[in-house]
């Protein structure tokens, strides 16, 4: 396993120290599904594998994980990551040795996804060595070969080790959303050096709406405007999959797991921020810088500020949207789904602290929100519900143990005692945890405020009034 | 485009010549209604298959007449006075006209009642609304005399829900659309005074807009859904997401996916392939990975999935009934089986609902989107004050037009409209009355400022032929 870990740090920038923190063995069947996807997308990319070979290798692949000591010496000798290759009989000798649950999980991504890939490597021409993505349509599709079913595969794998919940693994949609959010991202920030090789996955439906006959034409500096637009589409394309991403991730319970999705979900929304309508995106390979990731990282430990966050970089991104903008509107929209979503499920009048290792929220009445009269209301319907049902208990378990007799109607039935009714007509009296709203404390407070306005005020007007006179 | 299935009832749409009133007639003909009359102040419109009835709904006479003759099973009240009269007109058409209007209709076995309220009954001048569903109360001091008299009148309407006439209110936020002069109008006077460079706020407040084609639609949703009930398992599905604007695509996933380049599909290819053509049905647990709907203590259903509340007996009743019910789509629903008494916020009648397009933008976009769109016009540079400043310049021209006697343009109430959030949470009016918008808010744009060109070149048109 040592030289697997070794293999993870070679191939992955961003993924090694995420994975690695991953709760118990999860973190190894994770290594392995994304150094076995890694191999297969080796085979892929590798321009220098004639497709008699490559077709039938990736459409098999999945087979080869049950074939001990199996290898593939075959790649290019510029392909950075053929070392997975070379030493996977390594790799195979370790996926043999996880759980059946989760080489099942492994086997059928990997066949799923290379089934995928083989199909599209078939479309490739002498002209083009990588076929264009045409619609909106197939560009969902291709994304969600290479990346969607990743995040199928993780789904299952995550449900397998029982770490999180059985249904997460049949939440296909959100896995596919999530993955799709992170590929297109990187395929928007990734222009320059994907069209520099040749390659190109803006799919043309966008793109060819501005004008261009090619992709490679976006680079053309005098119609850098343009350019531009087509950018901001692909931005807002990526953006369809912000909010169920948060949905995905408001489902997960561990937090592992949690801070492993939500890390590249977080550090995708800033890269797509820095990426809008910014021309370098064009030029070269832009990057949010090491500080922010740093800060983007421990952010993304609880759904609340993950969705915060999003508002964050959303309102960032329509800060810089323009009038003439094709995508103006849509943007808008697009930008406020983010913040809807987060003031539906995570309010943002309800503050969120913790204290001795509780969390605790309260209503910020000042917020100006007007939901804070309902919220408060529930939360005193439910602090009274609590407190009659308490009471039902007590006095059930007070009769179970004979301490007070059972009370019987008029024929000698057994009846219990209307708790609901008896709080209402004072019989009962409440108790501690029923506090009244200390309205003369709140009275007491804005009227301290009026008074230090009416002095200021004051002061002002006998400030000014000293001035005038002594400039008469 | 016809918007639902026609029930062959009869329609009296009060109002019926005003800009969303229009929009229900047209739509009522469009999707085969035979009946349909209009009560209106006045007749604008003059169509072979709809039968007109001039007069005044808070003349009890009028009414009667109208409703005999056109025999209405359903009555639309979608009459109210614009904006800028008096609150003594307020108070007699929205209050008196409307219990006039129920008074009519108790009198003469009318079965439904429709009404038209307004979402601005819940604000009152000084709150953000974000994401406000309709447990809001409406507010003790009200904003003004127009608001006051939507909320008494909706308060009368809900009231008369009963087992003679079931009534619903609707309660659209911020309509627009073709027919409508007053919002295009007032923006096209504000570039033409050269104020499109000023803002207030930070123009981070989303705001509803909605157009008046879904209002409309709402509007026969409501009167067709009026006797049903909702089963509470209805509320543990989760609804898709509207995104009739930023692009509607379905997402593949390895068990529903187009073949794309696959060329010699498995059977498993083929099967996943179908299924995503088919239409995505949300409640469908085998064609669909069933999303669970997370509910917190405060969502405004939490109580209609709680068990706590609703038995595992009474869910499956629910869906009996559901199912029975679907074949006789229209007519009210059994609810003879359920065990214990339906939570009211289940059943369609006695409830209000707010309306929107659920694709609220931020407030300044669309103002700005109409003076490109429309008018050909960017402001050639933002000059952003904070509210606190655009509070105090108010209050000064508010001061110095009390002072010159005149009514002030730039009020401290338009500082607060244009920096406040203001939208609404429209899961009850989908989810009970099966409620989702037709247009986009980029398209309906479209179409609206389309036909404001339109007129706009008439007028100009009408103004060079009076000159010659």
């Amino acid at each position: 396993m040592k030289e697997c870990w070794r293999l993870l740090d070679l191939t992955s920038r961003s993924f090694s120290r995420v994975i690695k923190e991953l709760d118990g063995e999860l973190a190894r069947v994770v290594c392995l599904q994304y150094l076995v996807l890694r191999a297969l997308d080796t085979v892929e990319d590798d321009m220098t594998v004639d497709n008699s070979i490559k077709l039938p290798l990736l459409e098999d692949f999945h087979n080869k994980l049950d074939v001990p000591g199996w290898t593939f010496n075959g790649s290019g000798p510029n392909e950075k990551d053929r070392e997975v290759l070379v030493k996977f009989d390594l790799v195979i000798e370790e996926c043999q040795r996880l759980a059946p649950k989760y080489q099942e999980v492994i086997k059928s991504v990997t066949q799923k996804m290379g089934r995928g890939m083989a199909a599209y490597a078939a479309l490739a021409t002498p002209e083009q060595p990588v076929a264009e993505v045409g619609s909106i349509a197939d560009y969902d599709l291709y994304c969600h070969y290479v990346a969607g079913l990743v995040g199928e595969g993780l789904s299952g794998l995550f449900s397998a080790s029982g770490k999180e919940r059985d249904f997460i693994k049949d939440q296909l949609t959100l896995s596919n959303h999530m993955g799709l959010l992170l590929q297109k991202t990187n395929i928007t920030r990734d222009y320059r050096e994907d069209v520099d090789e040749g390659r190109g996955f803006w799919p043309r439906a966008i793109w060819s709406k501005y004008g261009f006959d090619k992709m490679g034409d976006l680079r053309d500096e005098s119609r850098e405007q343009e350019a531009l637009f087509a950018l901001s589409e692909m931005i807002l394309d990526a953006l369809r999959h912000a909010t169920p991403a948060l949905d995905y991730l408001s489902l997960l319970k561990n937090q592992s797991v949690f801070n492993f999705v939500a890390i590249p979900a977080v550090m995708a929304i800033a890269t797509l921020e820095r990426c809008f309508m910014n021309p370098n995106v064009l030029k070269k390979n832009v990057k949010i810088r090491k500080g922010e990731a740093v800060q983007l990282m421990n952010l993304a430990v609880n759904p609340r500020d993950v969705a915060y966050c999003f508002v964050k970089y959303a309102r960032l991104i329509h800060a810089k949207v323009s009038v003439k903008d094709p995508n103006f509107i849509r943007l808008s929209i697009a930008c406020g789904k983010i913040e809807q979503w987060a003031e539906h499920h995570y309010p943002s009048f309800v503050n969120v602290g913790s204290s001795g290792g509780n969390v605790t929220s309260s209503i910020d009445t000042d917020s100006g929100d007007a939901r804070a009269e309902i919220y408060t209301k529930i939360a005193e319907d439910e602090r009274r519900r609590a407190a009659v049902r308490k009471q039902q208990e007590m006095y059930e378990s007070m009769v179970e143990r004979g301490i007070i007799k059972p009370q019987r109607n008029a024929e000698g039935q057994l009846v219990k005692p209307d708790f609901v009714k008896m709080r209402e007509d004072g019989t009962l009296r409440n108790n501690a945890n029923n506090e009244p709203v200390p309205w003369l404390f709140i009275a007491s407070i804005i009227g301290g405020v009026f008074a230090v306005f009416a002095i200021t005020g004051g002061l002002l007007v006998w400030v000014m009034l000293t001035y005038f006179n002594d400039s008469e | 485009m016809a918007t639902s299935a026609p029930t062959q009832e009869s329609f009296l749409v009060v109002g019926g010549c005003g800009f969303l009133g229009r929009r229900i007639v047209e739509q009522l003909v469009e999707r085969g209604e035979k009946a349909v009359a209009v009560f209106d102040l006045v007749q604008r419109h003059f169509d072979e298959n709809v039968s007109f009835y001039t007069g005044d709904i808070t003349f009890p006479d009028d009414l009667s007449e109208a409703i005999t003759k056109s025999r209405a099973d359903v009555i639309i009240h979608t009459a109210s006075p614009v904006h800028g009269m008096g609150a003594e007109i307020y108070r007699k058409v929205n209050v008196v006209g409307t219990q006039t209007i129920i008074d009519a209709c108790l009198a003469h076995n009318v079965r439904k009642l429709v009404y038209t309220s307004s979402a601005g009954v819940v604000y009152n001048g000084t709150q953000h609304l974000v994401d406000v569903d309709e447990r809001m109360s409406v507010p003790e001091v009200p904003l003004d005399a127009y608001n006051e008299t939507k909320a008494q009148a909706e308060k009368l309407v809900l009231a008369a829900n009963g087992a003679e006439l079931q009534t619903c209110a609707l309660r659209p936020a911020g309509i627009f659309g073709e027919g409508d002069r007053q919002l295009l109008t007032g923006l096209q006077q504000v570039m033409r005074n050269g104020q499109t460079k000023f803002q207030i706020g930070t123009n981070e407040n989303l705001f509803d807009w909605t157009y008046v084609g879904n209002v409309a639609h709402a509007h026969l949703l409501a009167s067709d859904r009026l006797g049903r009930v909702v089963s509470p398992y209805e509320f543990t599905f989760p609804l898709s997401e509207n995104n009739k604007t930023v692009g509607d695509y379905r997402v593949p996933t390895s068990e529903a996916r187009p073949l794309g380049p696959i060329r010699q599909p498995t059977e498993e290819e083929k099967r996943a392939d179908e299924k995503f053509r088919q239409k995505k049905r949300l409640d469908d647990e085998d064609d669909n990975d069933l999303q669970p709907v997370l509910r917190t203590r405060m969502d405004q259903f939490a109580k209609a999935t709680d068990p706590e509340y609703t038995s595992e007996q009474d869910k499956q009743a629910a869906v009996a009934m559901l199912k029975s019910s679907e074949k006789t789509e229209g007519e009210s629903g059994a609810v003879g089986i359920m065990t214990t008494p339906i939570d009211p916020e289940l059943r369609v009648a006695g409830q209000a609902y707010f309306i929107t397009n659920s694709e609220p933008l931020y407030f300044w976009d669309f103002n700005r989107a109409v003076w490109y769109h429309g008018m050909n016009h960017i402001a050639p540079y933002h000059i952003k004050m904070p509210p606190v400043i655009g509070l105090a310049l108010a209050a000064l021209a508010e001061g110095w037009s009390w002072l010159m006697g005149k009514e002030a343009g730039f009020t401290r109430f338009r500082v607060n409209f244009a920096t406040q959030k203001r939208y609404f949470n429209i899961e009850r009016s989908r989810r009970l009355l099966g409620y989702e918008p037709i247009w986009g808010v980029e398209e309906a744009l479209g179409k609206t400022l389309e036909w404001f060109n339109a007129e706009e070149a008439k007028k100009v048109a009408g103004e060079t032929s009076k000159n010659k």
